[in-house]
């Protein structure tokens, strides 16, 4: 349930308060940030699809139900986002137009040593390996700590298949880590999956 | 009921992020008690988790939320700039005709009428008296004077003459 605060804050988006929007993207704008820039490693696209993501909540919050999880809804819009460019880049480097859609490189952060930034290389090397739905739970769980029933909402499907997704996105990343042959790293979703 | 090590090692990358259902952590947890090949692979699984933990504490480059709030401020509320610009403009160009129209109309008062213009108003005759009217054209401003009683008691309707303003009168 989200806190009285931030309802009222979200009511006033929703005539179009401008203070208040502004509240609303100091608040979230650092875990939108991270989210979409450890799915795809890069700042400045990053930077864009946080823009888009708090341009869609701006145009649509009036249809949004204030009684609901407000980080919720934001963050799905940065999941999808997300993995629309994704797979954008990733059709692009298939025809070979590869820096079209961004770099997928990830940029060591300023200020590190060079062992820090070789380990991090590693990781996401590691990380832009796994497919979009994977690398989607498996950024919102170990990277940015949320439960799985959070994950569930954000990426809307049931918590079995993000434990799923967990499962299989943890083992890959393992596989890749170690340099072992990883088997399929195709997106395959269990029966049950919703 | 005892589990082999193929199927604890399917429980592990779940036992690592504490996703388990309570039934089968406790299996897992009675098979790794007893194995250590079991136990170095979870410890594995923790230090991946511990890697991309790590990467929570990163900072973005210098300027990322002054970049991202202005981009926000540009798609957003650009029309907001732009309607303050022409409300400034429009008080300015209401400013300016007003102070024309000031100006213009002064000049206007203050010219002299031409001669034979034949141009003249009934004014006070105490105080026009000594003056030929077509000397002066002066404007007709309408002045009201209360209702004087008639001889009868009736009230009649206020006769209205006209009588130049006093900074119009020349005499």
């Amino acid at each position: 349930m989200p806190d009285a605060g931030e309802v009222e804050i979200l009511r006033r988006c929703q005539e179009g308060d401008e203070e208040a929007f502004r509240q609303i993207v100091e608040r979230y704008q650092r875990r939108t940030y991270w989210i979409a820039y450890h799915m795809l490693g890069n700042y400045e696209t990053a930077r864009e699809i946080s823009q888009e993501a708090f341009v869609r909540v701006f145009r649509n919050v009036a249809r949004f139900d204030i009684r609901k999880n407000f980080y919720t809804w934001l963050y799905q819009i940065v999941v999808n986002l997300t993995i629309d460019r994704m797979r954008k880049m990733s059709h692009a480097k298939t025809v070979g137009l590869e820096g079209l859609g961004g770099v997928a490189d990830p940029l060591p952060p300023p200020a590190e040593t060079g062992e820090k930034t070789e380990l991090r290389r590693r990781v996401h090397g590691a990380l832009d390996r796994l497919p979009p739905k994977y690398k989607a739970v498996l950024t919102l769980r170990d990277i940015q700590g949320f439960s799985c029933q959070e994950i569930a909402e954000i990426v809307d499907c049931t918590n079995a298949t993000v434990r799923w997704r967990l499962h299989r996105a943890r083992r890959l990343f393992r596989a890749l880590w170690e340099g072992r042959p990883s088997g399929s790293l195709d997106d395959d979703s269990p029966a049950s999956a919703s | 009921m005892d589990m082999s090590c193929d199927d604890i090692r399917d429980l592990l990358p779940l036992y690592a992020g504490g996703e388990l259902e309570d039934a089968e952590r406790i299996l897992a947890e009675a098979h790794l008690d007893g194995c250590a090949s079991c136990a170095r692979e979870l410890d594995l699984y923790r230090e991946d988790r511990a890697r991309l933990a790590e990467l929570r504490g990163d900072e973005p480059p210098a300027g990322t939320w002054a970049r991202l709030q202005d981009g926000l401020q540009a798609e957003l509320f650009p029309r907001r700039r732009s309607r303050y610009a022409f409300l400034l403009r429009l008080a300015a160009a209401l400013l300016a005709g007003l102070a024309l129209g000031v100006v213009f109309h002064k000049g206007r008062r203050e010219a002299p009428a031409a001669p034979g213009s034949g141009t003249h108003e009934v004014v006070d005759a105490g105080a026009l008296r000594a003056l030929p009217a077509a000397a002066v054209r002066v404007p007709f401003v309408p002045v009201p004077r209360a209702p004087r009683a008639n001889p009868e008691g009736r009230h009649h309707l206020p006769r209205v003459e006209s009588f130049p303003p006093p900074d119009e009168r020349d005499f």
